[in-house]
C-alpha cells in the first residue's frame, strides 16, 4: 500500500492538500455564517475561465487564477454593497458567464481534453511551481484567519452589529473577499473548479450535525477535511477517478456518517 | 455630559429626505424612547449615530468625537432590529455569542453581562435551542459585556412575550438607574415605553416633539405622528 508514496505527484498532491484542506472548511463556515456559499461556486467557476484562458494564451494558470478570482471577488462584493444587482443575482451572472466564456476558450484552445482535469481536479495537475504559490497562499489567508478570526466571526454574525463593536467592517470584508479568493484559486487545480465547493461547504455541514459550539465545528470540520483529503488521494490514485471527486466522494460518507451520528443524538 | 448630539443632519435616500434638520442632544444617563410611524426615520437615526451611513449635512458626535473616532477607542451597545431571528441553524453557543463583542471581553464583564439578563445557566446553550426571548437576551448580554457607555435597541421588544418583555424592561430601568448607560430605544410600543423612558422623542422624519412623556404623549402630537390612527394609550389616560 505504501508504494503510493514512491510518486512524486502522489507526494506533491498530500503536501497540498495539507494546505489547503484545514482552510477551505474555515472559509466555508464564514461563507454558510453569512448565507453566502454560492459564492464559493461563483469564485470556482471563474476560476475554470482563468484555467481557459491560461490554456488559450498558454501562460502560467495559478498566477492567473488567483488574479481573476480576486477581481471577481471583489467585484460582487462592490456590487452586493451597493445594492446595484442582488446579491443572488450578480453571483449568477459571474458564474454563468465563467463557464460560458470558457468553454469557448477551451473549444479554441483545441485542449478539450483537459476539460476533466479543471472540472474535477487531478493528481497531476499541480506543478511544482505551483506548490510554491499553493504554500505562500495558504500561509497568506491562514494568517488573516489566524488575527482576524474574532472580527471574523462578529463580521459574519452581523455587519453592523460588528460595526458598533468597533470593527472596521469595510476593511474586513475587503480582505475576506480577497482571501476567499485566494483560498479558492489555489485549491482548484486538486479538487477541480466544480468540485472546490464541496471542500468549503461539506466539512462544516457535517460538523454542524453534531457539534454544539464554533469552537468544535471549526476543529471537527478541520477534520473531516483534511482525513478526506488524504483518504480522497487513496481512492483517486488507486480507483483513477479524479480527485476532486474521490475527496467529494469520502466527504459524502461522512456526511452520512454524521447523520446517523445525528439520529443517535451524538453531540461534541 | 453630552453622550450624542445631532445638529441639523439631514440624511436623504434616492433624493427623498429620511431625516431634515434633526437636532438632538443626549445626555450621559438618558433613557429615550423613539417613536414614529413606519419609515420615519428611526433606525436610519440609529445608523447614524453608529456612523454606519453618513449625514448629507450636518454632524453627529458621541461625546464630541464623530463615530468612527469614538468606535475606534469605545465600543457601542447595540442590538439591530430581528437580530435574534439570525443564526438559528447554527452552532453558536450564548458563551461564544456573548464573547465575540470586543477584543477581549474581561471575565467578570461577561460574568456580569450574563447575570444581569439572568442567562448564567443557558451559557453552554446553542441559540437554536433557546426561545425568542432568551436568544434575545443573548445578544443583549452580548452588547451589555462590552461595557458600554451607550446602549441602541431596535425593537427590542419584538417577539417577546408580555412577561419576559417586563422583566426585559426592569433590567434597562436599572442599567440606566444603577450604572448610568445611556440608552436609545427605537419602538412601536409607545405604550410600554412611556412608562420606562424618561424621555420620548416622535419622528416623522422631522422631529416632531420631544420631551417627558406625560408631556408629549397627548393626542395633538399623536395625531401629527401618526395622522390616521389619533388614539393612543399614554400616561395621563
Amino acid at each position: 500500500m505504501l508504494e503510493i508514496f514512491e510518486f512524486n505527484i502522489v507526494k506533491r498532491a498530500f503536501l497540498v492538500v495539507s494546505f489547503i484542506a484545514p482552510l477551505a472548511p474555515i472559509f466555508g463556515i464564514f461563507l454558510l455564517f453569512r448565507k453566502y456559499a454560492f459564492f464559493a461556486d461563483t469564485l470556482a467557476h471563474v476560476g475554470f475561465l482563468a484555467v481557459a484562458l491560461s490554456l488559450f494564451f498558454k501562460i502560467n494558470s495559478l498566477i492567473l487564477l488567483i488574479l481573476l478570482s480576486i477581481a471577481v471577488s471583489l467585484s460582487v462584493e462592490h456590487l452586493r454593497d451597493k445594492g446595484r444587482l442582488p446579491a443572488e443575482g450578480s453571483l449568477s451572472f459571474f458564474l454563468y458567464s465563467g463557464v460560458a466564456l470558457s468553454v469557448v476558450l477551451i473549444t479554441f484552445s483545441g485542449n478539450v481534453g483537459s476539460i476533466m482535469n479543471i472540472l474535477f481536479g487531478s493528481l497531476s495537475t499541480v506543478t511544482k511551481e505551483d506548490v510554491y504559490l499553493i504554500i505562500a497562499g495558504a500561509f497568506v489567508c491562514g494568517v488573516f484567519i489566524l488575527k482576524y478570526y474574532k472580527k471574523l466571526v462578529n463580521f459574519c454574525i452581523d455587519e453592523e452589529l460588528a460595526h458598533a463593536s468597533g470593527i472596521n467592517v469595510s476593511h474586513i470584508k475587503l480582505i475576506f473577499a480577497t482571501t476567499t479568493a485566494l483560498s479558492i484559486s489555489i485549491s482548484i487545480k486538486t479538487m477541480g473548479a466544480l468540485l472546490i465547493g464541496a471542500l468549503m461547504i461539506i466539512p462544516p455541514l457535517i460538523a454542524m450535525q453534531i457539534c454544539r459550539s464554533l469552537k468544535n465545528t471549526v476543529i471537527l470540520a478541520i477534520s473531516v477535511s483534511l482525513l478526506s483529503s488524504y483518504g480522497g488521494i487513496f481512492l483517486s490514485f488507486y480507483s483513477g477517478i479524479p480527485l476532486g471527486a474521490s475527496i467529494s466522494t469520502v466527504l459524502v460518507f461522512f456526511f452520512l456518517l454524521s447523520f446517523i451520528f445525528k439520529v443517535f443524538n451524538f453531540k461534541l | 455630559m453630552k453622550a450624542i448630539t445631532l445638529r441639523n443632519v439631514y440624511y436623504s435616500f434616492d433624493n427623498t429626505f429620511v431625516l431634515e434638520n434633526i437636532n438632538l442632544e443626549i445626555r450621559q444617563g438618558d433613557y429615550l424612547g423613539i417613536v414614529g410611524p413606519n419609515g420615519a426615520g428611526k433606525t436610519t437615526l440609529l445608523r447614524l449615530i453608529l456612523g454606519i451611513i453618513k449625514p448629507h449635512k450636518g454632524q453627529v458626535l458621541i461625546y464630541g468625537q464623530t463615530p468612527e473616532d469614538y468606535l475606534k477607542s469605545e465600543p457601542i451597545g447595540y442590538l439591530p432590529q430581528r437580530i435574534s431571528q439570525t443564526l438559528y441553524e447554527f452552532p453558536i453557543t450564548v458563551q461564544e455569542l456573548v464573547k465575540s463583542g470586543w477584543k477581549k471581553i474581561k471575565k467578570e464583564n461577561f460574568e456580569w453581562a450574563l447575570d444581569v439578563f439572568k442567562i448564567s445557566h443557558l451559557r453552554k446553550k446553542t441559540l437554536r435551542e433557546l426561545s425568542g426571548g432568551e436568544r434575545q437576551k443573548a445578544f443583549l448580554a452580548r452588547a451589555l459585556a462590552l461595557r458600554p457607555r451607550i446602549l441602541l435597541l431596535d425593537e427590542p421588544t419584538t417577539g417577546i412575550d408580555p412577561y419576559s418583555m417586563e422583566g426585559l424592561l426592569k433590567i434597562l430601568e436599572s442599567l440606566n438607574r444603577d450604572f448610568a448607560i445611556t440608552i436609545v430605544v427605537v419602538t412601536h410600543d409607545i405604550g410600554t415605553f412611556a412608562h420606562e423612558a424618561k424621555c420620548i422623542l416622535c419622528l416623522n422624519r422631522r422631529v416632531v416633539c420631544l420631551g417627558e412623556p406625560r408631556k408629549i404623549l397627548k393626542d395633538e402630537y399623536i395625531s401629527m405622528l401618526y395622522p390616521e390612527h389619533t388614539i393612543f394609550p399614554h400616561k395621563d389616560a
